[in-house]
């Protein structure tokens, strides 16, 4: 039997499954608990259950995802499953479609497998939170309205997925509610999100109102009927939706604060789901966006913006999550510069290999933090478990997770034969071959050429590079290296990761490792070159020669650009092993204030005051004392109510001078006269 | 299920007399209920009035499944020197409406518990019976004498539920929104007997007919015009017509919030004004300061829902936010801005509604639910946590949700006719999410206030099978609607089309009815 025909009767499971996870145990959280029951005492056969439905819903889905994918690798070039109707009124009509094409396919894989493993993680890591079954409810739910945003074949049903995986995030950085600024660090997540997905609606407005349809397929045929300059509006909509989802500039400020969640989620946030959104969303519309070269433009430019800021603020982080939230940021950035460069397939290369290291880190990093939280649990402390001034010489107690986190570290820094570097390097020179010639260098953006901006792209990109591997490397020597410096008692409570937690950091170790294989480039001679690009070449390699041209660099350039990119990661690591001290460090309680460039970045420009004073508390002032207090108890009211005599007048010579030759002005006197006892019954009432 | 109706005698003649005498006759019936012993008079009352209502909903049910896809309508004379006939009717339009009444009324009450209605239970259970008897009127009326005396009979029981059963301030609060939507009302009378006379008649087929036919001056159409729009604009509390509101549904007992949230205003607007004054109502500048109008309100009434000091308050405000998305709708008179602002008139009741009624039932354990005093509340109600943290979603319009629906189908449907003014309506889509999860983080997380500890319990059963509904229609509506958009396409493709046909079937240059 061909693929399709079963294959299309499957698809829907895909999304289904974690959706159904989210009811069952949905419900196993909320029934119990609104029967009193006490969360604490919930016994180990529920857990039991809750973790079998919760990962084996995942794990089914990735079997399917696999199975879809062997398919669409053959013969099939795309599945789209139409369940039925959604919204059909008028002209316009939107179904139920999922779509499983080879992009479509790539993202469920990275989806449904490092979910997976977070799932499993989680099992392990949430074992004694009052809250489990909830939790896993919500990391179901992510996963879900995740799938749904890759899967769906036109840009409402994304839409769902979209605001859905702002709504899964807004609930599990929220976990904690208890806490009041966990509940506020995920309603900043929601809020700042819809801010982007302002952008995405109006450009699914601009896009009915000129073509009809909001199917991508149409999209992507007809696009060539719009104005160029209508194209560009678009672009610059929807990439406002994908700087809310993928935290660029100036939307990234929700990241960093979601870390306030559970650990294994902001693995899921950081990596497998969510913040990759955006970058799915501009290769999905590849068509559209290398139509609109003004618009890719400034993605490259914002996208390498938010990589070097991002980068610099990780520099002073303390916080070992807010470092790779930073870090997260900073990577996004490159993958935009990749996108927006038209090269879609390098963009999608590092999305896969960052999911791999950047779960692990976090995933490791969260092996930490349990690890010490034990610790000064044990120790009856109330210390912060996640600040690095507390840490220091884990390699010696954590050992596994040490060489792990090293790895994903060497990664994400970018030295070979690591993922990182492969797909690092893949953006490095596709920017710099389009910088050197091609379409979008000769496009321009307001005055200044295209070619300048793709150049200081690259600058900076390797600035950026130099500097990620300067805080990865501080991260690693303050936690693993250095003498312990929250005391020996504490150091002694400190144990690995047990086998729960370690099992798929090591997947994801050996996904590092090997990760690169996917996309090697021509000029080595180890494996078969760019099997990714090959792989998404009826999605990205048509739209992307539209702004890249089809020139290749000669091989010495290219072998000049590699050796650079590793000298710049090399350089990183040494640097920082040279100016770092970790054993002057002191404990964070103890630690003196920061001065000067470094209390700005370990502030982070201090971004989130600037907005809270600048923007939101100008709002709700005017908010509460013009509009509430001013306008509305206090001018409106008194017009309308104590008022009303001066607009009876006003309407009574409106009625005299205007001739309503058939009504007759006794009607109007009439009315007026009922008016006024009206008027007169309620100022008698003395309000 | 239509021709299985049909065939036993269930048929539009006869439910559509029914769904307005049943209440009718039962707020009789209460009323004159012995009125001896209270708790036996107060059980009595109650239980007919939820089979009253229970009858009403079925009926409701059933109209839906038998009026064909155009409309179905029943005809008695009535008084003949005005022209006007007891004529009633149901189309694509005004059945979601009726179907929304009656379970809203009847779902109400079911909410409401016998104990807290401590005083005058007979007069409370019959004064509702009218209310939904009223609203249910000027749903079915066909005829606008009809109309108007339904309009007026659902002003009076409201007035006094909040009045009466409302809290202390809920007398003036009573008072203001009598005052209101009174001088609203007077206004129509005249440009009612204005037309009556023009037409000879107060049918809407009459009214229609001049209209296409006959149509008055431009001038005229936009007094009338004017006048009808006022009524229907204060009654539905638009900007600035709205302070009004507010008061009356924190002040007044969450039956009479939920009443005040069925949009008979904007459905007066939609199948009155427009059809019978179109070259006003599709007037460029009429149809821009309504517009404006519709988008003022979506960011004003977000930007003052932000600084709300409770959560019914915050509700009110985002009330007269949705309501913005309706005229909005109404306004750009496109087929998908239209059904878009139907759907957000259903949603209005059915997330709206329900959130005054949860809302209501955390004031009966709680008699201080200020922001202020409130807060950590998911803990010790989880299940109230849980519908509370979903009907604030569908209020902010996430897909999936009804809310989505409705004002995506707005959106998208107003941006081809008002750009700009659509760009600014959807900055209300994020000022929703940030009051609406705000008002939900101060009452829902954060540490427990102390004063509640321990005291405040969850949701009954019946409490939670009330709730239910509603978070049935809600998920069952954001993700099928084509049930309520398949019931709506043919009327407001037909009401579209015949105002827009007869725009311009201006007599230019007379300022009086009749022939050019």
């Amino acid at each position: 039997m061909p693929i399709s025909t079963s294959a299309a009767q499957l698809v829907w499971l895909v999304p289904a499954l974690p959706f159904g996870g989210f009811v069952v145990n949905g419900l196993l959280s909320l029934i119990p608990a609104w029967r009193g029951e006490r969360a604490e005492l919930t016994p180990s056969g529920r857990r039991a259950t809750v973790s079998a439905i919760g990962v084996g819903v995942m794990l089914v889905a990735l079997a399917l995802s696999v199975w879809l994918a062997t398919g669409i690798g053959g013969a099939e070039a795309s599945i789209t499953s139409t369940l039925g109707q959604w919204m059909t009124t008028g002209a316009f009509q939107v179904d139920w479609a999922l779509r499983v094409d080879r992009l479509s396919v790539l993202m469920m894989l990275v989806i449904t497998g490092v979910g997976s493993l977070i799932h499993v993680y989680s099992v392990g890591y949430m074992a004694d939170d009052a809250g489990f079954a909830r939790y896993f409810a919500y990391l179901n739910l992510f996963v879900g309205f995740m799938l749904m945003l890759v899967m769906g074949a036109n840009l409402p049903v994304l839409f769902i997925g979209w605001e859905g995986v702002g709504l899964a995030s807004y609930l599990l950085i929220g976990f904690w509610f208890g806490e009041t600024a966990n509940a506020v660090a995920g309603k900043k997540a929601f809020v700042v999100n819809r801010i982007g997905d302002f952008g995405l609606l109006l450009a699914m407005f601009i896009l009915f109102t000129n073509l009809g349809s909001l199917d991508f397929d149409v999209i992507a045929r007809q696009h060539s009927a719009m104005a160029t300059p209508l194209i560009t509006a678009i672009c610059l909509f929807m990439f406002l939706g994908c700087a809310g989802k993928s935290a660029q500039l100036p939307l990234y400020v929700w990241l960093p604060d979601a870390m306030a969640g559970p650990t294994p989620v902001s693995a899921l946030i950081h990596a497998a789901t969510m913040v990759t959104a955006g970058i799915y969303l501009i290769v999905r519309n590849a068509a559209l966006f290398s139509a609109a070269p003004v618009a890719s433009l400034v993605i490259v430019l914002v996208g390498a913006c938010t990589a070097l800021w991002a980068a610099s603020v990780g520099l002073k982080q303390w916080d070992i999550k807010k470092v790779l939230a930073y870090s997260t940021v900073s990577q996004l950035g490159y993958m935009f510069v990749a996108v927006g460069a038209g090269a879609y397939s390098a963009g999608m290369f590092h999305l896969v290999t960052h999911a791999f290291f950047k779960a692990l880190l976090f995933l490791g990093a969260g092996a930490v933090i349990h690890s010490m939280h034990h610790a000064f649990h044990e120790s009856h402390r109330h210390d912060d478990a996640q600040d690095m001034r507390n840490m220091g010489g884990l390699m010696r107690r954590m050992p596994a997770t040490g060489t792990l986190m090293w790895i994903a570290t060497l990664a994400i820094a970018g030295i070979p034969p690591l993922a990182g570097f492969f797909s690092k390097d893949a953006i490095l020179s596709a920017v710099a071959e389009r910088a050197i010639e091609s379409p979008l260098a000769e496009a321009s953006l307001g005055p200044v050429p295209g070619r300048v901006i793709l150049w200081l792209a690259y600058g900076i990109a390797l600035i950026t590079a130099f500097m990620t591997a300067v805080y990865m490397t501080r991260l690693m020597r303050y936690t693993f290296h250095g003498r312990f410096r929250a005391g020996e008692d504490v150091e002694t409570a400190v144990h690995d990761a047990p086998w729960l937690l370690r099992a798929p950091l090591i997947v994801l170790g050996a996904l590092t490792l090997v990760g690169g294989w996917l996309q090697l480039p021509e000029v080595l001679p180890i494996g078969r070159p760019g099997l990714l690009a090959e792989w998404l070449a009826p999605i990205a390699s048509a739209s992307g020669t539209l702004l890249a041209g089809t020139g290749h660099l000669p091989h010495s350039t290219e072998f000049v650009l590699i050796a650079i990119a590793i000298a710049v990661a090399v350089g990183g690591i040494v640097t920082a092993f040279i100016l770092l001290k970790p054993d002057v460090l002191t404990t964070r309680d103890a630690a003196p204030a920061e001065h000067g460039i470094g209390r700005i970045l370990a502030n982070d420009y201090f971004v989130d005051t600037a907005i809270a004073r600048g923007l939101v508390a100008p709002v709700v002032a005017t908010a509460r004392k013009v509009l509430w207090r001013g306008l509305d108890l206090g001018l409106i009211h008194a017009v309308v109510v104590q008022g009303s005599g001066q607009v009876l007048r006003v309407m009574s010579s409106i009625a005299s001078r205007a001739q309503i030759g058939f009504a007759g002005s006794y009607v109007w006197a009439i009315t007026l006269g009922a008016v006024a006892l009206v008027g007169i019954f309620v100022l008698r009432a003395g309000r | 299920m239509t021709p299985a109706l049909a065939s036993i005698g269930i048929t539009p003649s006869l439910l559509l007399p029914l769904l307005l005498g049943v209440p009718f006759v039962g707020a009789i019936l209460v009323w004159m209920l012995p009125r001896s012993a209270n708790d036996v008079e107060a059980s009595l009352a109650r239980t007919v009035t939820i089979a009253m209502l229970a009858a009403t909903a079925l009926l409701a049910l059933a109209l839906w499944n038998v009026v064909p896809s155009s409309s179905a309508m029943v005809d008695y004379p009535w008084i003949d020197d005005f022209g006007a006939r007891f004529r009633l009717s149901a189309n694509g339009i005004s059945l979601p409406l009726v179907l929304l009444t009656a379970v809203l009324m009847l779902l109400s009450v079911l909410a409401t518990p016998r104990s807290s209605i401590t005083h005058r239970a007979a007069s409370w259970y019959a004064l509702i019976l009218l209310l939904t008897a009223g609203i249910l009127g000027i749903f079915l009326a066909a005829d606008l004498l009809l109309f108007y005396l339904c309009w007026e009979l659902m002003l009076v029981p409201l007035y006094f539920l909040i009045g009466v059963w409302g809290s202390e301030r809920g007398a003036s609060a009573g008072k203001t929104f009598f005052v209101y939507t009174m001088l609203g009302s007077l206004l129509m009378l005249v440009a009612v007997i204005t037309i009556a006379s023009a037409a000879g008649g107060t049918t809407y087929e009459m009214l229609r007919d001049m209209a296409s036919n006959r149509p008055m001056g431009l001038m005229a159409q936009l007094l009338c015009f004017g006048a009808f729009a006022s009524a229907f604009l204060v009654k539905s509390a638009l900007i600035p017509f709205h302070t009004w509101l507010p008061d009356a549904q924190s002040e007044g007992p969450p039956l009479a919030a939920v009443a005040l949230g069925i949009k008979v205003g904007t459905y007066g607007l939609l199948v009155l004004a427009y059809p019978l004054f179109p070259a006003a109502a599709l007037h460029p500048t009429v149809r821009l300061v309504l517009a404006s109008l519709g988008v003022v309100g979506v960011l004003y009434g977000s930007l003052v829902a932000l600084v709300q000091p409770d959560f019914r308050r915050v509700m009110s405000y985002a009330s007269i936010a949705h309501l913005g998305f309706v005229v909005l709708g109404i306004s750009a008179f496109t087929p998908e801005s239209v059904s878009g602002a139907l759907v957000v008139m259903v949603n209005a009741g059915i997330t709206t509604g329900g959130m005054f009624l949860l809302l209501g039932m955390l004031r009966q354990r709680l008699d201080d639910d200020q922001f202020a005093s409130l807060g950590g509340l998911a803990r010790q109600m989880p299940m109230f946590g849980a519908i509370a943290v979903l009907f604030a979603l569908a209020n902010a319009g996430l897909p999936g949700t009804n809310g989505f629906i409705g004002e995506f189908l707005v959106l998208l449907g107003a941006f081809p006719t008002f750009p700009v003014l659509t760009l600014l309506a959807t900055l209300g889509v994020i000022l929703a999410a940030a009051y609406l999860l705000w008002a939900v983080q101060r009452v829902l997380f954060g540490p427990t206030n102390a004063a509640n500890a321990g005291v405040v319990r969850d949701l009954t059963r019946m409490e939670v099978g009330v709730m239910s509904v509603f978070v049935v229609a809600i998920i069952g509506l954001g993700l099928y609607p084509a049930p309520l958009l398949n019931r709506m396409q043919e009327s407001v493709a037909g009401i579209v089309n015949r105002v827009n046909a007869s725009s311009t079937l201006v007599p230019i240059g007379v300022t009086d009815g009749g022939q050019p």
